[in-house]
């Protein structure tokens, strides 16, 4: 800067800059003609080609190329081929829709996100499924068991009933396995002094889902004497149930407002397939026989 | 809801695509109907002229599309990745043609043959000529040349298509040009001489 505020401009050589890069000569040899460059723009060309002949020679070679490459003929190809892909795209159109992660979660940008959710999903449902085939599996017995605890048949079956002894006892069988017994229904209670019960075959070789079977008795067996038992009282009841065609010895139970001290003391065995009844309230043979077709006793031999 | 009809033929490749991604047959058939002519094409000059396999390979290009809507990078240019992807097809049929180079010099056998017979020097005879010295150049410049004069793309495409630089593309151009230029040159030598022979 001179002391007036001119800026100076120093003289400094300059680096010459070239307009065109060296792979832009194709735009050149295609729009002009050696003659017709800029004397930079032929600076610029022939840095790279030898001579204004090779230039136009090139020049007459590109032209031509251009040409022919456009007057070659284009195919158009085979019909079949658009059919074919029809055909796939309705194909791809059935197999239905598949959720992929990224389109559930939001990180699109991950490539393992770029999974079918429904493939992972499927194999985590398998193995859920197995892991809690396993566990049900395993907790099975255990459960069973419980189970079969609580179903009075089981209870009965592993058990051999002693003769009831004291009336809470009664109470909770009758509680958990027999309906209450009206005594509506019952005849009146015989007064005898004894009875006696014997083991019974059944006559009958197909035996209903429950209930009571008559029966008829072959010899007989003494099985216990009897106290006074009142006829309001509630009656003995054999409860019988059955699986299938031949055995199906139950309980022998009580009426919950049965006397106790008269209730029948019952030994029953399922093992010895015997039943005894005692202490029944009779006082008569036709009560005896009343008696007999009301307390069925279901008794086969193992 | 939509409330007007789409026109198709007004879309965008890449919304085409979007549309073929969800099955859409109208989208996929104006797609197609852009390209596989292209592609053919394409594949025919690329593969030594060979028909079926100009059929098979764009059959397989267009199959992939439809099965690879979803992996499609939506940010890229359709075409260029539709190019892309016939380009690495092809240079798997390269590596995989280890006798390449005899098939063409078969071709370029049988071009000769057809050239002789017919005494068509002109405009014909330079196309073959040219298909020759282009299949004697390597695969790059090939496909270079291919997508710049026969599928009339930019060299930004080409760049995208081949992955490598505008500068690259240009340069394997000039190159493909002067390689050219020396092969036709011999030519027309030899038709100066066999027009010579003709008349005198």
């Amino acid at each position: 800067m001179d002391f007036h505020g001119n800026v100076l401009l120093m003289k400094r050589p300059m680096k010459k800059v070239m307009k065109y890069d060296p792979e832009d000569i194709e735009s050149l040899l295609m729009h002009k003609e050696f003659s017709d460059l800029y004397p930079e723009e032929k600076e610029f060309v022939l840095r790279h080609i030898d001579s204004p002949s090779e230039y136009s020679s090139l020049r007459k070679t590109l032209i031509e190329v251009m040409d022919a490459s456009k007057n070659d003929p284009w195919l158009d190809p085979d019909p079949e081929i658009r059919e074919n892909l029809l055909a796939q795209l309705a194909r791809e159109d059935k197999k239905g829709f598949t959720v992929w992660l990224n389109s559930l979660f939001a990180a699109p940008q991950l490539p393992w996100f770029r999974q079918p959710a429904f493939r992972y999903a499927t194999v985590g449902l398998a193995v859920v499924a197995v892991i809690a085939t396993i566990w049900v599996m395993n907790d099975k017995p255990e459960a069973d068991t419980l189970a079969q605890k609580d179903n009075p048949t089981y209870k009965e079956e592993q058990t051999t009933i002693t003769p009831l002894d004291s009336a809470q006892s009664e109470e909770v069988l009758i509680a958990e396995n027999v309906p209450p017994v009206s005594n509506e229904k019952l005849p009146p209670v015989p007064q005898i002094a004894s009875i006696q019960f014997t083991p019974i075959e059944l006559m009958e070789e197909e035996v209903a889902d429950s209930g009571y079977i008559n029966k008829e008795s072959n010899s007989t067996e003494a099985l216990g004497n009897t106290n006074n038992m009142n006829s309001d009282e509630a009656v003995p009841e054999i409860l019988i149930e059955q699986s299938t065609s031949k055995v199906a010895t139950k309980s022998i139970l009580s009426a919950p407002e049965m006397n106790h001290a008269a209730a029948p003391s019952i030994n029953y065995s399922l093992m010895e397939t015997e039943v005894r009844l005692a202490s029944l309230p009779s006082t008569s043979s036709e009560s005896m026989e009343e008696w007999d077709s009301i307390f069925n006793v279901l008794y086969t031999a193992p | 809801m939509a409330l007007f009809k789409t026109t198709y033929t007004s879309l965008e490749d890449e919304k085409l695509v979007s549309l073929i991604g969800k099955k859409d047959t109208q989208a996929f058939e104006v797609l197609y109907a852009r390209y596989a002519k292209l592609m053919y094409n394409y594949f025919h000059r690329m593969l030594w002229k060979d028909k079926e396999k100009a059929r098979d390979f764009t059959q397989d290009l267009f199959s992939k599309l439809i099965q690879k809507t979803d992996s499609i990078d939506e940010s890229r240019s359709f075409k260029t990745w539709f190019y892309s992807v016939a380009h690495n097809m092809c240079k798997n049929e390269y590596a995989k043609m280890e006798v390449r180079r005899t098939a063409h010099k078969d071709i370029s056998f049988h071009s000769d043959h057809s050239v002789s017979d017919n005494q068509k020097m002109d405009r014909e005879q330079f196309q073959l000529k040219l298909q020759e010295a282009l299949n004697d150049l390597d695969e790059t410049k090939r496909t270079t040349f291919e997508l710049r004069f026969r599928q009339e793309m930019s060299i930004q495409e080409i760049s995208d298509v081949m992955k490598c630089s505008e500068g690259t593309v240009k340069s394997r151009l000039f190159y493909t040009l002067k390689q050219l230029n020396e092969k036709l040159k011999v030519f027309e030598g030899i038709t100066v001489w066999i027009f010579t022979v003709m008349f005198f």
